[in-house]
């Protein structure tokens, strides 16, 4: 079942924050694609990079029936076979969307890898 | 140069009588007929202990299936508390009586929600209570020992690391590669084919394939990168200092049934490793196992420990150590304490692939020369695994 977020309030930004309460390293990258087109277009990208309190988030402009397409990574190669857990929040003027709030979890490979890729539709 | 040196420790492992260990080779050398019944026995107890020892020179992984003395085929891992119910419930058969095989580990950490560790409250300085939580396994297994009649047994365990200088998801510059590693495995562009929002955005076969493909893809490509990554970080911080304890306990069911249980034994193990200067190492070890013996009366409570010292590097080692074992509760004839030392050289032939030659109680019985001593991940826990060599 593809997640359907919203409604969408096409007047305030959509802003996507990745977390991770595993203790993984996360990696993720986001695509839009507007109504009625055909043409996907990344527009955030990103990684730990190992500062302190770092955070993971983009904004995007979205109407109802855009599509986002997510790619989220996570690593700990101490710990393979190990249980993650990371989520997708989207938020806008600071509220949180409904039904936008997506869990990521599964357990990671014999390397400690896994990642997890689908779309969202902003209703 | 390391081709060299492996030939070199191949020809005095094989010219000398002081030659390789394995744990299986029961080939006893001349010298043992010297020795009187008492210390035979006793210097067979200890070179088996030292075997098992040897064998598992770290807090075992897994406690519960180190206290049932198996290897599972298949380990339950839950993600979320649902899973965890499941897995316990896939324990027990339709009779309530518990399932052959059966293993399962968990992080508290994982499963109970609110016990998240982010990495930040991971990466914070000494050792927090967070620290501790998120290296907290527990972990459950069920065996029988061959025999229709013989009871099974059910196995809880639980392990902890206290410190790990070599945990590589506290150093900045790790994490910094870390992150560039599985980044650049992100794929170009969605799958083709999706449909538009304002279609029937529903999942297909073709899709799901699709999707199956790309996150196939994109793990192997992270696999690759992050495994070169922790084998570095591993090799560089060899001999870093860590404390781990674990413990073990279990239960005789017979015939399966939870109602009719007795306690069958306790096991726990504790272990250090201590750097010293960036070319040497101490490591610690000790491992009380109490066993009530009600299936076997010869059975006895026995503490064993034993100390190393490491120089050299990740990949060539000298070694001096010294293993023991306090008894009690022993049967007649068996000593209350029996000690053995062993000194070498240990190298590296391939990942995770040792060959060891020396001097000793541990080299005494393998005088065979066709024995290579082949150590896979032994070398009393400072091994690459279980941290940062997974599946190799």
């Amino acid at each position: 079942m593809i997640p359907r977020v919203g409604p969408i309030d096409p007047t305030a930004p959509v802003r996507i924050e990745v977390a991770c309460d595993s203790g993984h390293a996360v990696a993720y990258a986001f695509w839009h694609r507007p109504p009625g087109t055909d043409e996907w277009k990344k527009f955030a990208e990103g990684r730990t990079d190992g500062s302190p309190g770092e955070r993971h988030q983009a904004t995007l402009d979205a109407q109802p029936h855009a599509q986002i397409y997510y790619w989220v990574a996570v690593s700990n190669p101490a710990r393979p076979h190990a249980a993650y857990h990371a989520h997708l929040t989207l938020t806008q003027r600071d509220a949180p969307v409904p039904h936008g709030s997506i869990d990521l979890h599964g357990t990671t490979d014999a390397a400690g890898n896994d990642s997890v890729e689908q779309w969202l539709d902003l209703v | 140069m390391r081709a060299a040196l492996i030939v070199f420790a191949l020809l005095v492992a094989s010219s000398i009588p002081v030659t390789a260990q394995d744990a299986d080779t029961t080939q006893a050398d001349d010298d043992s007929a010297a020795v009187d019944d008492a210390e035979s026995d006793s210097a067979d107890l200890v070179r088996r202990a030292a075997a098992s020892v040897i064998s598992s020179y770290s807090v075992p992984d897994m406690p519960a299936a180190a206290f049932l003395g198996t290897t599972p085929a298949t380990i339950t891992r839950p993600a979320t508390a649902r899973d965890f119910l499941i897995g316990l419930a896939s324990g027990v058969d339709e009779h309530g009586q518990a399932r052959q095989g059966f293993a399962l580990e968990a992080s508290p950490s994982a499963i109970v929600p609110g016990l998240g560790v982010s990495l930040d409250q991971y990466r914070e300085p000494g050792i927090t209570p967070r620290y501790l939580l998120a290296n907290l396994l527990i972990s459950l297994g069920a065996a029988r020992a061959a025999g229709d009649s013989s009871p099974t047994v059910l196995a809880y365990g639980v392990r902890l690391t206290l410190v790990d200088r070599r945990d590589p998801m506290r150093d900045p510059a790790f994490l910094e590669a870390l992150g560039d590693s599985i980044a650049r495995c992100r794929p170009r562009a969605p799958i083709p084919g999706i449909p538009r929002a304002d279609s029937s955005s529903q999942m297909n076969a073709l899709l799901r394939d699709l999707l199956a493909e790309h996150h196939d893809r994109a793990v192997r490509c992270m696999d690759s990168h992050t495994r070169k990554l922790a084998r570095r970080y591993a090799r560089a911080h060899w001999n870093a200092s860590s404390v781990s304890i674990a413990y073990a306990g279990g239960e005789q069911l017979q015939r399966g049934s939870f109602a009719r249980r007795r306690h069958a034994g306790d096991r726990v193990w504790a272990t250090g490793a201590i750097r010293v200067s960036g070319i040497a190492q101490t490591l610690l070890y000790a491992d009380w196992t109490h066993d009530r013996g009600d299936a076997a009366p010869d059975v006895f409570d026995a503490l064993s420990y034993g100390a190393r010292f490491n120089v050299g590097s990740e990949s060539v080692n000298g070694f001096v150590e010294l293993l023991g074992q306090a008894r009690s509760a022993t049967p007649s004839g068996v000593p209350g304490r029996a000690t053995a030392w062993s000194a070498g050289l240990e190298l590296r032939a391939a990942e995770s692939l040792w060959i060891s030659a020396g001097l000793g109680e541990r080299f005494r019985r393998t005088a065979s020369p066709d024995v290579v001593a082949v150590l896979a991940s032994v070398r009393w826990g400072i091994s690459l695994r279980p941290w940062l060599s997974p599946a190799e």
